[in-house]
């Protein structure tokens, strides 16, 4: 059994959680769905020095949190897929305030050495996510409110699940806070990479159709490039494959990928050196997390050497 | 950028190659930097948001 479904297994036995069927059901559906960076915590407690088993209450806490987020992004969103289109945005919402207090609840039932740090480091999480959301769908089309919706939306996530795992394995609070500051940047670096990819996608992403913002079609709104006029017209026309295509084509060609490449990089070279001055037992997960982060960047690189 | 700064960026062979590879990436074609993100699923937190 993989921490992860030990981690499930050890929400189910909750008598909270057998006594409501809405969040069983939820979490039953979440065993063969680990959340992404599941393994946060448990990175970041082996680094620390302690066995992975250690993770188990922080990776439950944090599978809580991811579905809650999920929950109340859908309704937000509006995402068809979305669990409120079967059961109401009203219980969606009430299971996601479920969620939290049963992710809060096996950092207390399960605690670490430091048990406030800890139920610090989740409802801070909580807290600064749920602003992150409200700041997003306010669609704010600007460099400032990008970086600012992805600092608080995207980064607590990742920030809360390193530091629990550390915490959990034993880190002292000065490395606890290294761990979290290593987390809100990686944050960045997903959100970065969620973006491109999301881009590029074939047919138009939701992105494109809804008139968010990600940071490429952002790059190619703002930045004043010789096609800039010609990509705001076709923004709308995305639904064709042609002008998908096109619109593509001018991210490409107006360095709108190469803005948002050159992005990942910088974040890649001072999470490396965060990394370099943190004193770990075991920072290899962490560095197997890195590598696989910039892995498609390397490999873009490579991939355009050979052209003029 | 402080000229300690400057003077290093300058300096470093890798930071000009860097810039070489990031120009080189807006000639490419779109089915290159497309075939980058088939293959490798151009990591993301996808449904996570």
């Amino acid at each position: 059994m993989t921490i992860y479904h030990a981690a499930v297994e050890l929400l189910l036995q909750q008598p909270q959680v057998s006594d409501w069927p809405l969040l069983q059901s939820a979490l039953r559906q979440a065993t063969g769905k680990p959340p992404v960076a599941w393994d946060f915590p448990i990175a970041g407690c082996v680094a620390a020095g302690a066995e992975e088993q250690q993770a188990i209450p922080p990776v439950a806490a944090i599978t809580c949190a991811h579905m809650a987020i999920l929950l109340i992004d859908d309704i937000l969103d509006e995402d068809p897929r979305g669990k409120h289109n079967e059961v109401g945005a009203g219980r969606a919402a009430n299971l996601a305030a479920g969620l939290y207090s049963l992710g809060q609840h096996m950092l207390d039932a399960y605690p670490c050495a430091h048990p406030g740090l800890a139920a610090a480091a989740l409802s801070q999480m909580m807290g600064n996510t749920a602003y992150g959301q409200d700041l997003d769908v306010q669609n704010d089309h600007s460099e400032e409110g990008y970086w600012a919706v992805a600092r608080a939306k995207s980064s607590p996530y990742f920030a809360a699940a390193l530091t629990l795992g550390g915490l959990y394995g034993g880190a002292s609070q000065p490395l606890a806070e290294q761990l979290r500051q290593f987390g809100a940047l990686f944050g960045e670096v997903m959100q970065i990479h969620d973006d491109l990819n999301d881009c590029l996608a074939v047919p138009a992403n939701v992105d494109w159709l809804q008139g968010r913002a990600p940071l490429p079609l952002l790059f190619a709104e703002l930045v004043p490039h010789p096609q800039r006029e010609r990509f705001v017209a076709l923004r709308s026309q995305v639904q064709q494959p042609d002008a998908l295509r096109e619109a593509q084509r001018i991210l490409v060609s107006s360095g709108a990928i190469s803005y948002c490449v050159n992005e990942l990089v910088l974040r890649h070279q001072r999470l490396q050196s965060m990394l370099d001055e943190m004193q770990l037992v075991e920072p290899g997960l962490l560095q197997q997390i890195l590598d696989h982060a910039i892995a498609p960047i390397e490999q873009l690189f490579a991939s355009v050497q050979g052209n003029p | 950028m402080s000229m300690q700064a400057f003077y290093t960026n300058i300096s470093a062979n890798t930071v000009a190659e860097q810039l070489q590879s990031l120009l080189r990436i807006t000639k490419a074609s779109l089915e290159q930097v497309q075939a980058v993100r088939s293959e490798l699923a151009w990591d993301s937190w996808g449904e996570a948001k």
